[in-house]
């Protein structure tokens, strides 16, 4: 009976040792809400991060964060750099957004300093990528946006953005090197009277950044991706695009969007594209409000039409010389061409591809009622 | 398990040659024809007790004397049924004088003793070899009230008392049946207490009720007062954390188990009726069910078992996410969450026991209590200790809320004895997730399904519905159907005759379009 009662103990004893390695208690851990990446001297990285604290009193609760900053080697150096910093053990798990700067984007490959998140397994996948003009440190260093701490300032308006299709939905994982034959773009933060705000995206080619788009552009460029999210609404001139009245301007908002893209190879390998976008739009502002006249509307809708074409066409170039295949051309040659493509110096053979952009728009509604 | 078992098979050895010697029946002893000789050997038999009153009576001129016992006999009983009677008399034969209902004539004084015991009254007469015992035992019984412990919003509204003759009466008023059979026992060899086994003779499984029958023999042991100290010596596993018994007070619930085939036991001087063989799910299920709709009935069913899980897992949940996955927490309710417990010195398990261990107390100080300072003490726990906990540190807003919720939930369970189980396993579940976290959590909810899974009602699987599956069952076992859908009994304790109810209003044999 002794005997089974020593069992018992050290059976208990052992059981309750190994569970322990393992705990990473909540309270003992500090959160990062938003990273920063920049490049350092000599090729090393400043990493910048804000760590988010709410201190809940009876009032009420109150957010506050301190930033910190350190020169490491890599992502991970640091983590442990930072870890030597802050008071708790450093932990990123609920790390909303990660920032670039944009000369680290520029003229660095950044995906090496990325390949720690896809390691460990309390990753936050989900964070979301952008990047700032100037230094992400800058923005961070902002601290605070009224009652809001920087990071979810930040997330918060990737967000509503996203929703609004002006930026593309990135995150850490969509980011991931495996995703070939198709560049990504991310959104491009400014710091706008010392508060960040969305400027438009930034286009890659590879893992550079190569040019930017601004934010009427970025809205119809994710419209050709065929990125719509939950809702896109376009400003443009309804009469004349040389005049600038109150009265010529209209908004809509794309209900439905029809993409066809089409790659085609000829016989002598030149690859052209056809691009074709079809909008149903819901008019939500029309000053001059003459649209019940069915020949206004058409008028509108050709007026609007031939816009959407030429600044189509002209992000198409924009894409071509920033070498920037957002709609995915390689990965289409890839899986169909695939005997083309091992031949193909896609860098230099992209900007020779041809393009046939063309949007047509349908007005659809023109009232609150629909 | 080992240890555990030599030190009580150790116990049980010692108390059975003690109890063999109890059980010794006395040895026959006549009436002897002198009235005194039998009075004094009564009175010694009962070591001279003071409570035994002899009554001397002229009867057409005999000598003779009425003995009982004043503390059982009701003495206006006494006048009208014997006295009186007696009196009044022009007859010699006594069995015509004797008006009471049960009059026994007796030989025997050993037996004769006995039922003084029992509230009878014996005459005996001088010259007289045999002597009458009459039926004169006095009923103290307690109006037929609802049971405190199983209040129904609707339906019937009458409940067991601690007299079984009431309790068996409150059964067959609702069985109008000739099939419903009644076996008496007496058990205890000190107490001597009535039981009786009910069931409905064509519907209870033979072979169920002889199992019953079989483990109620083997029980011997001296103080057998109510249903819970017998409860214990037949039920199939007694250190499982799950009742396997049913204990109730409603006749309805009773009645309503009867007619599924199974078997009742009632006690004399318990209102706790004990229902075997049940299976889990009986614990979660109310009389209220079947007063309201099926709809209604369904929801609340779903939301009790539902509550299992928030009284066991809950705690446990809590832990594990906060001292192992905080990642899983939604980001708003993280900082919040953090913000809060970052000042607690003591980890989430010491929390959450102190926490635990604070409510439980209350809850007992509450019960103990008279209804005026109960509710104090309900007040000082909850709001005043509640609060002042947080503001001094010990614990944090949601380990306040989540044990809240835990205690709401376990008062869910219509059953006592299954809160009391609920309430004692979120222990070792706590205690694990505080372990392993999530993985923890796991293994103890997955030792608890092997067991319940493994664990039998008198032969009778204990987790019957889901295992072995019979989704059919799960019609009247997880929720409720309307009564016309439910056309066979539960499986599980194996009734004679699994067709309740011919399809009234399915599909092909509704007459009424």
């Amino acid at each position: 009976m002794r005997r089974n009662l020593a069992y018992a103990v050290v059976g208990a004893v052992i059981l309750m040792l190994c569970g322990c390695w393992d705990q990473q208690l909540l309270k003992t851990e500090r959160n990062v809400s938003i990273a920063g990446m920049d490049p350092g001297t000599n090729g090393l990285l400043r990493a910048t991060v804000s760590i988010r604290d709410v201190t809940s009193t009876e009032s009420g609760s109150k957010d506050t964060n301190e930033v910190h900053s350190v020169l490491a080697r890599s992502t991970q150096h640091a983590r442990e750099l930072l870890n030597e910093e802050i008071s708790g053990s450093y932990s990123n798990a609920k790390m909303r957004v990660l920032l670039l700067g944009e000369e680290m984007v520029r003229n660095h490959d950044v995906m090496p300093y990325l390949d720690v998140y896809y390691r460990d397994p309390k990753s936050p996948l989900n964070a979301r990528i952008a990047v700032t003009r100037g230094k992400a440190e800058d923005m961070i260093r902002i601290k605070m946006i009224g009652s809001k701490t920087i990071g979810l300032h930040i997330d918060e308006l990737l967000n509503s953005t996203e929703e609004a299709t002006v930026v593309p939905h990135v995150n850490i994982q969509t980011l991931h090197p495996l995703d070939r034959g198709y560049d990504f773009s991310l959104p491009y933060l400014v710091i706008r009277e010392g508060i960040p705000a969305i400027s438009g995206i930034a286009l890659f080619s590879g893992t550079r950044m190569t040019d930017t788009l601004g934010l009427d552009e970025s809205r119809l460029y994710l419209l050709m991706a065929g990125l719509k999210n939950i809702n896109l609404r376009l400003t443009m001139k309804s009469v004349d695009r040389n005049k600038s009245n109150s009265y010529d301007y209209v908004t809509v908002e794309v209900k439905k969007l029809k993409r066809k893209l089409k790659v085609t190879v000829s016989k002598n390998k030149q690859i052209s594209v056809k691009l074709n976008l079809k909008l149903r739009v819901t008019v939500m502002e029309d000053p001059r409000n003459h649209l019940y006249k069915m020949k206004i509307m058409h008028d509108l809708e050709r007026t609007l039409s031939e816009q959407l074409t030429d600044e189509a066409k002209a992000i198409v170039h924009k894409m071509h010389r920033a070498n920037h295949d957002g709609f995915g051309i390689a990965r289409r040659l890839m899986s169909f061409h695939p005997k083309l493509w091992k031949q193909l110096d896609w860098d230099k053979e992209y900007p020779q591809i041809l393009f046939n952009t063309s949007v047509s728009l349908q007005i659809v509604n023109t009232g609150i009622t629909e | 398990m080992g240890f555990l078992g030599q030190m009580f098979s150790n116990n049980r050895r010692k108390s059975n040659s003690a109890a063999k010697n109890n059980r010794t029946a006395p040895t026959a002893k006549y009436v002897a024809s002198s009235l005194q000789d039998n009075i004094s050997y009564v009175n010694e038999a009962l070591f001279r007790t003071a409570d035994l009153i002899s009554r001397p009576i002229d009867y057409l001129s005999e000598q003779g004397s009425l003995l009982y016992l004043s503390s059982v006999c009701d003495t206006i009983k006494i006048h009208q049924f014997i006295l009186k009677p007696l009196l009044g008399a022009h007859e010699a034969n006594l069995d015509r004088v004797l008006t009471a209902a049960i009059v026994e004539k007796l030989s025997n004084l050993e037996k004769a003793i006995d039922l003084m015991l029992a509230g009878y009254a014996v005459l005996f007469l001088e010259g007289k070899e045999e002597c009458y015992a009459v039926q004169v035992s006095f009923i103290n019984d307690r109006s037929v009230t609802e049971p405190q412990n199983e209040k129904t919003i609707q339906g019937a509204h009458d409940g067991f008392i601690e007299s079984m003759r009431v309790n068996l009466q409150l059964v067959r008023k609702q069985i109008n049946s000739r099939n419903l059979v009644v076996r008496r026992y007496t058990l205890g060899n000190m107490t001597k207490t009535e039981a009786s086994i009910v069931y409905l003779n064509d519907l209870a499984n033979p072979e169920l009720v002889e199992e019953i029958d079989r483990r109620i023999a083997e029980v011997n042991a001296d103080n057998l007062m109510s249903g819970f100290l017998l409860l214990e010596y037949i039920e199939n596993q007694s250190f499982s954390p799950f009742p396997q018994i049913l204990q109730t007070e409603r006749p309805d619930r009773v009645v309503a188990n009867l007619l599924e085939g199974r078997v009742a036991l009632l006690m004399e001087g318990s209102p706790a009726t004990l229902i075997m063989p049940v299976t889990f799910f009986a614990f979660y299920q109310s009389p209220d069910d079947y007063y309201s709709r099926s709809l209604a009935g369904s929801f609340l069913r779903l939301l009790r078992l539902f509550s299992f899980f928030i009284a066991l897992a809950l705690p446990a949940f809590y832990i594990a996410v906060v001292s192992f996955h905080y990642e899983v927490i939604p980001m708003e309710l993280f900082y919040r969450i953090k913000g809060s417990v970052e000042k607690i010195p003591y980890p989430p398990i010491l929390e959450a026991l102190f926490m635990e261990l604070t409510i439980e107390l209350l809850r007992e100080a509450g019960m103990r209590l008279p209804s005026p300072i109960g509710q104090s003490i309900g007040i000082v726990g909850g709001l005043v200790i509640g609060d002042a906990v947080v503001r001094v540190g010990l614990v944090s807003y949601p380990m306040i809320t989540v044990v809240a919720l835990t205690a709401i939930a376990s008062f869910v369970v219509p059953s006592h004895e299954m809160s009391y189980s609920v309430r004692l396993l979120r222990f070792p579940v706590m205690i694990a997730a505080a372990l392993f976290g999530f993985v923890g959590i796991v293994f103890a909810l997955t030792a608890i399904l092997i067991h319940l899974c493994k664990l039998e009602s008198f032969g009778t699987p204990y987790f019957a519905p889901i295992a072995p599956m019979r989704v059919k069952d799960w019609k009247d076992a997880i929720i409720r159907l309307p009564f016309w859908k439910l056309n066979e009994r539960p499986l599980d304790p194996h009734p004679q005759k699994l067709v309740q109810e011919i399809g009234a209003k399915e599909e092909g044999n509704d007459d009424r379009g």
